[in-house]
């Protein structure tokens, strides 16, 4: 597109007026209907013929020479409503109207006095000066009063801009902008690949530029300066293009169109759209900037993510293996002189240890599924308190000085889940609770409204700080550095609020008032579930529970 | 608690680890101690008066490290250091601040016992260098600046000389390559590791079997050199 059009000298307006110009569409002048032509002479007539009557009844008190005072407000008041031209009417009126007054007693129309002759010439004059001065005076209190709608509309574009964090939002309110202040279509083009203009937003919305329109594009954002419309370059093209320029260079073009009327703008509205470019070039350019900060972020955060990751695999890895691997050659050069207990407790040390590398090593092919997206769970209709006597077998004889008591509402509705990741999501915040807990209970509370069902595990542990609520989930995040820590407690509460989302739930932490921490796991109850035929109180789940039919409810 | 035993202090907040270290060096007829974490430790540095210290780096309370300068200032104990973590920055560091010995975790605990003699052995002989020194069949005699392999008179260079005595003044003990550079090159800022590479690959070849693999003088990858002790 590096052709130059037939006529690309000049373009015909600077396209740099500041602001305070800008007066735009307000102060184009539309031509006076008829209508209102007539009200204004009409009403200058008549603020003659009144001033006349004031005059004829004031006349004995006035010097013949003053009587044409009289008329000077009518002139005023009609400048000042209508503009010059009613003005000087009504001063041409008025002259006659005072000829009225100073001509001579037999022939009404005939000035004989030079004196009243010249006042009467005086008179016109100075009418027709002040006619002009109060239409200027109008003009600028209307130009005054649109620049300070013009100013008030972009002020409150720009706050408007300054409230917005996304890139598309942001690209989209200026050309919003600049469609309702400019009353036409209007587009935003921004280089892509290869530095092809790709349409960013178009309003009304636009699929693709005909010939000219693209060729007009690329040249504006070529020489950055203006071209199609009512321009000589590329005349052909429907809509007019202006360069969104920034300190870094033209960042894209927007293109104005008013349809079938053909793009002709005022030189106020150039005005007005080159400050509203300018406002989209700020835009688009800080739309660019937080694209970057976004990725910039992202990678930032793959990489913490990835040296989390390496630190705890050292460290999660590392730890249990010490210990076994420790023990193991303890046993194997040394294993004559233990007696039979210490033997045993150095075995069952080898033997907790592998099971905590192999939940760790659980836990980290769960956040793989997750992440590859291959976790498809099943939605079963399952009694929570079967699930919650599940976990506790796994514990059972695990947790030393802690007791983990159960309170599950009787009634509690049968939930929709996938009983397996529901099992090992508990698992994990239990595990968790465990871990931080040294002392009393750790109580697994199970309750339901109309519309979910709620697991809630509260442990009397040290609490969450309040700014690691939330951060407590992220994958390998430890309250502490990584080393810190209990190996192992990186990923089991990553694991567990995924397979919590992953079935439709939320798992939320929070401080009790009382001192320890509750995660609460929170399931809809979908509107078929099946309620429990028979009340469910568990006291002691690792009892057999009562057996049930809930299957044969669920499918009748 | 008067009696003769060595006492050995652990301080690790793993409890498996603890554990296993303290039946192994029990059974060998050491008093052990335990720590879970820096205060505890520093509690019983200062009231049990351990004489050696088998220290894990990532305490819940503290940093190992710090606790390593705080001690090194003070007293005269060996400090063994126990870590998962494997760069050599970090290695380097605890070496440099006073630390004895470094074992990555996982470990054998074998090669602890071997290294917990070793710096047992050099406490105890520190106090005044003796002038006669053998390990396997490596001796040197300090007072006469004669070094022996198998039998045999080695003939050094005094730059080659001054780095073995370095290493034989701490036999078993990791010395990291600024150590060696500032003991035997002294001020001279211009020296670099390469200059010590080269050096140590001429002392192999003058006293090992194999230079390619050494029976005394073993390189801690990008760390330093330790002198083998053969038992």
């Amino acid at each position: 597109m590096s052709e130059t059009p037939p006529d690309a000298k000049t373009t015909p307006h600077s396209m740099t007026a500041p602001i305070s110009l800008a007066l735009g569409a307000a102060m184009a002048k539309p031509p006076k209907k008829f209508n209102q032509l007539a009200v204004a002479y009409s009403v200058s007539t008549l603020v003659v013929i009144a001033s006349l009557i004031a005059g004829m009844a004031i006349k004995q008190w006035l010097a013949a020479s003053n009587i044409m005072l009289v008329f000077l407000p009518s002139v005023l008041i009609s400048a000042a409503l209508y503009g010059f031209r009613p003005g000087l009417w009504a001063s041409l009126l008025s002259a006659v109207a005072g000829t009225y007054f100073l001509s001579s007693p037999g022939d009404p129309f005939a000035v004989s006095d030079p004196a009243n002759f010249w006042a009467i010439m005086i008179f016109t004059l100075v009418a027709a000066f002040a006619s002009a001065m109060a239409e200027q005076s109008r003009h600028q209190a209307a130009t005054a009063e649109a620049n300070a709608r013009i100013t008030d509309q972009m002020y409150a574009f720009s706050q408007k801009l300054a409230g917005i964090a996304n890139a598309d939002e942001l690209i989209l309110a200026a050309l919003t902008q600049v469609h309702s202040m400019l009353q036409v279509d209007a587009l935003i083009l921004i280089p892509g690949q290869n530095n092809e203009l790709d349409i960013r937003v178009a309003l009304p919305p636009v699929d693709r530029l005909t010939f000219a329109d693209r060729n007009a594009a690329n040249w504006c954002v070529e020489h950055a300066k203006p071209s199609g419309g009512d321009l000589r370059v590329w005349p052909d093209a429907t809509h007019l293009f202006v360069p969104l320029r920034t300190g870094q260079g033209v960042v894209g073009v927007l293109g104005v169109n008013r349809g079938n009327q053909g793009t002709y703008l005022t030189p106020e509205e150039y005005k007005l759209l080159d400050a509203l470019a300018n406002h989209a070039a700020v835009t688009v350019e800080r739309a660019a900037f937080g694209a970057h900060v976004e990725e910039a972020r992202l990678i930032r955060e793959t990489e913490d993510f990835r040296n989390a990751m390496l630190s705890s695999l050292t460290h999660d890895f590392k730890t249990p293996l010490a210990s076994i691997l420790g023990t193991i050659s303890s046993l194997r050069h040394y294993g004559s002189r233990y007696d039979a207990q210490t033997q045993d407790e150095m075995l069952g040390t080898a033997q907790e240890e592998s099971e905590r590398l192999n939940r760790y090593l659980g836990n980290l092919l769960d956040i793989t599924r997750l992440d590859t997206g291959t976790l498809k769970p099943k939605s079963e209709i399952i009694d929570i308190s079967d699930i919650v006597g599940a976990v506790l077998k796994r514990f059972q004889g695990w947790p030393e000085g802690v007791r983990i008591v159960t309170a599950i509402t009787p009634d509690l509705p049968m939930v929709p889940l996938d009983f397996m990741l529901t099992e090992q999501a508990l698992f994990n915040i239990l595990d968790n609770a465990l871990k931080y807990a040294s002392y009393g209970n750790v109580v697994i509370r199970a309750t339901s409204t109309a519309s979910t069902c709620t697991i809630a595990i509260e442990d009397t542990g040290p609490g969450i700080p309040p700014e690691y609520l939330v951060r407590i989930f992220d994958r390998f995040y430890r309250v502490k550095s990584v080393d810190r820590q209990r190996a192992g407690t990186g990923l089991g509460l990553a694991v567990s609020k995924g397979f919590t989302e992953a079935m439709g739930g939320k798992l939320v932490a929070s401080n009790r008032p009382k001192g320890g921490a509750v995660f609460s796991m929170t399931f809809p109850i979908a509107r078929t579930a099946v309620q429990p035929m028979l009340s469910m109180v568990v006291n002691n789940p690792l009892e057999p529970l009562p057996t049930r039919e809930p299957k044969a409810a669920a499918s009748g | 608690m008067p009696d003769n035993k060595v006492t050995i202090l652990i301080v690790d907040d793993e409890p498996a680890i603890r554990r296993f270290l303290r039946n192994t060096l029990a059974v060998q007829d050491y008093r052990v101690i335990e720590a879970e974490n820096a205060e505890a430790a520093a509690w019983s540095v200062r009231h049990e008066k351990p004489d050696l210290i088998v220290l894990d780096l990532g305490l819940p309370d503290r940093d190992g490290l710090e606790l390593i300068r705080d001690w090194r200032a003070a007293l005269a104990v060996p400090i063994i250091v126990l870590s998962s973590r494997v760069d050599e920055k970090t290695k380097v560091a605890v070496l440099d601040a006073g630390a004895d010995d470094y074992m990555s975790k996982p470990f054998g605990v074998d090669e602890l016992m071997a290294r917990i003699r070793t710096a047992l052995r050099h406490r105890f002989t520190s106090q005044g260098t003796q002038p006669a020194f053998s390990t396997g069949q490596l001796e040197m005699d300090l007072v006469k600046r004669l070094v022996r392999v198998r039998g045999e008179d080695v003939k050094l260079s005094p730059k080659e000389y001054d780095i073995l005595k370095e290493l034989v003044i701490h036999a078993g003990k990791v010395l990291i390559h600024s150590h060696l550079l500032r003991e035997v090159w002294g001020g001279e800022t211009a020296v670099d590791v390469q200059y010590l590479r080269v050096y140590i690959r001429q002392i192999r070849q003058k006293i090992e079997r194999d230079p390619e693999r050494p029976e005394y003088i073993v390189t801690e990858s990008g760390v330093g050199y330790r002198l083998q002790m053969h038992e």
